[in-house]
């Protein structure tokens, strides 16, 4: 019997946060979805959704795609309900007309009065069946004076209340459930859903080289053509166990794997199969590495002989600040290293391949990113980073 | 009969599970506050204590509403967080993407947080300078002043109307012969030398310490008693910076939760 009670514990808490949940729209809510309407499309109007190599790009279209999904949807379903607000519905009444072909119920009403008939039949077959079932078997108990079948009528005659009550009760757990997160939010069959769908990135790297010279032939790279050198990392390869100091290339091995990168890049190594392995090798044995394994800035003339280091600067302000220096730095001809986690977080180095607009493209030795963000590196940022510059002998 | 049973505890457990979440998130989590220091350490203060959380906790927290503070007093309210596999990513309520910094903190829930001003507003005067060889001299480090990164704010510390001084002074990663790394952060309170956090370790094992760095000053439980967040971060190791926060309690700094 507790079992029950518990069962009827759960259904009636379930009634009771459907309640909460289906309650109706406000003024305000309708007057904030409209704003925030506004806001979306004027957005949207300013950002080109087909350019789907970009996934930032993608990420905001579909973002704002799913927002405008669901303010259209509260929208409809206020309409729906008669919800009318005199301040807003010249607006609302624009904003439904312009968006009626894109959007519909999830189910639509032949599906809905389908369910709808189906529902009333079992609304009322079920109480009249349970009425009749149990009349029937009381009646058959009665006329035979059997204890046993009175006690097996009473058990049965629970049991399918039970079950009439759940059949009552289906539609609202199924709401409550499928209304649980947002994506079964749009599947409740309550709502309404639009076409402005969700778009896919087309590739993951489309990573852009900046040329030296203002001029010119801007190569694009992509994920097949870049080589490999763009992916070497500190943590993985043959050389990430290599010893410098008291640690290894894995550890503390972000500048030196950086700038292994950049002769790789500006095309100057001299041997055969180069990769940080051997740049870092050499340099130890040329003293390129404290006995702490810190970075000299030399050692690697018998590898990449024209590789030339050509001091540090400063770069200061914002991200976009930055990138324009480092992109004044690339116009010419450096390869520049830059230090993204000081001056007052510690230090992590990364090789500056290229930058397009305000975006910065690295090779990370510490990570698989591609662009150097704030939110990647939130000291990059602000306030000022040192930048190690390198150029090819002419 | 067996079949019934089990589709019977099937739509239990799913209804428990679904009001599990609800208590959790409506009850449970209601007084909960949750502080995202940077991008990358999250920590939640509940029944008037500290704990470590992680950022798998955005995931659900990233509709909530949020206050950011960028370190600098400005303060955004109905910001956005998202996670991304860059790392924290905060928008405006309006959608627009603010830029991170590196004394980005952002609270989500009830807990109002006050945070202290970091821009540097002050050079670094004769005093100070005695401040700076007290504590190097404390600690026997030999080093000229001007072979060091410092950093000095000016704040009344310990709500007693009078302005004191927090410094963070360091030789990590600097160029010059040097025999000892240092990073250490100081308040001066009174006249008084508080040490706030330290690391002297030997010019060897400068790669393979964590140094320090002044990263938010706060007050959290309102008693206008500033506590301090540090960040600790190894050379070239970006996975596994932390962070950790100190509080002034009975004439010493205390740390009441983190790395």
């Amino acid at each position: 019997m507790k079992k029950i009670y518990f069962i009827i514990t759960i259904l009636l808490l379930s009634f009771f946060f459907n309640v909460i949940n289906v309650s109706a729209q406000s003024c305000a809510d309708i007057e904030k979805d409209v704003d925030e309407y506004y806001q979306i499309t004027d957005k949207l109007l300013n950002i080109d959704c087909t350019k789907t190599e970009d996934s930032k790009v993608v990420n905001m279209c579909n973002d704002l795609n799913l927002q405008k999904n669901v303010i259209l949807s509260n929208l409809f379903t206020a309409k729906e309900h008669k919800i009318s607000c005199e301040n807003t519905q010249d607006k609302v009444d624009v904003i439904l007309k312009d968006n009626e072909e894109n959007c519909g119920k999830i189910f639509n009403d032949t599906i809905d009065n389908l369910i709808n008939n189906v529902m009333t039949v079992f609304y009322i077959a079920g109480p009249i069946l349970l009425i009749l079932f149990g009349t029937l078997d009381f009646s058959k108990a009665t006329i035979l004076s059997d204890q046993q079948a009175l006690k097996k009528a009473s058990t049965k005659f629970f049991k399918r209340l039970l079950a009439t009550l759940a059949l009552f009760f289906a539609p609202i757990l199924t709401r409550l459930v499928l209304g649980y997160n947002e994506s079964g939010y749009f599947l409740s069959g309550d709502t309404y859903s639009c076409k402005y769908n969700t778009i896919l990135a087309k590739s993951k790297y489309n990573i852009v080289y900046v040329p030296k010279s203002e001029t010119s032939n801007a190569k694009t790279y992509t994920s097949s053509n870049t080589g490999d050198f763009l992916s070497w990392k500190q943590y993985e390869g043959d050389w990430k166990s290599i010893p410098m100091g008291s640690r290894t290339v894995s550890a503390i091995g972000c500048l030196v794997t950086s700038v292994s990168i950049q002769v790789a890049n500006s095309n100057t190594a001299t041997v055969a199969n180069y990769d940080p392995g051997v740049f870092i090798t050499t340099i130890k044995k040329n003293g390129g590495l404290t006995s702490s394994g810190a970075f000299t800035w030399t050692g690697w003339k018998s590898i990449a002989p024209n590789f030339e280091y050509k001091g540090q600067r400063t770069v200061t302000g914002n991200i976009t600040a930055k990138a324009r220096q480092l992109k004044n730095y690339i116009q010419q001809g450096y390869y520049p290293v830059a230090e993204v986690k000081s001056p007052n977080c510690g230090q992590h180095w990364v090789a500056i391949i290229g930058v397009e607009g305000s975006k910065i493209i690295m090779a990370d030795p510490g990570s698989t990113s591609t662009n150097l963000t704030a939110s990647k590196y939130p000291c990059f940022a602000s306030g000022s980073n040192q930048v190690a510059l390198f150029k090819v002998k002419q | 009969m067996k079949y019934k049973k089990i589709l019977i505890l099937m739509l239990i457990f799913s209804i428990l599970n679904i009001l599990f979440y609800i208590i959790y998130l409506s009850i449970i989590e209601k007084n909960s506050t949750y502080m995202i220091i940077g991008n990358s350490t999250v920590w939640k203060y509940k029944d008037n204590k500290w704990m470590e959380s992680n950022l798998n906790k955005l995931k659900r927290l990233s509709f909530k509403e949020a206050y950011v503070y960028n370190g600098y007093n400005q303060i955004l309210e109905n910001a956005y967080l998202n996670l991304t596999k860059d790392g924290l990513e905060i928008y405006s309520k309006n959608y627009e993407n603010i830029e991170m910094n590196s004394n980005v903190l952002s609270v989500i829930g009830p807990k109002k947080v006050k945070v202290g001003n970091l821009e540097m507003m002050d050079t670094i005067t004769e005093y100070d300078e005695q401040y700076i060889n007290d504590v190097l001299n404390k600690y026997s480090i030999d080093i000229s002043i001007n072979n060091m990164l410092t950093y000095k704010n000016v704040i009344d510390i310990n709500n007693d109307g009078n302005e004191d001084y927090l410094f963070n002074i360091s030789n990590f990663y600097t160029e010059g012969e040097k025999d000892v790394a240092f990073s250490i952060i100081f308040c001066v309170i009174n006249n008084n030398i508080k040490i706030v956090d330290k690391v002297i370790v030997d010019v060897n094992k400068e790669l393979s310490e964590k140094a320090i760095y002044l990263t938010n000053i706060i007050d959290y439980n309102e008693d206008n008693i500033y506590e301090i967040i540090v960040n600790k971060t190894r050379y070239g190791d970006i996975r596994n910076d932390c962070h950790a926060m100190y509080k002034y309690v009975n004439g010493k700094y205390e740390k009441i939760i983190g790395c």
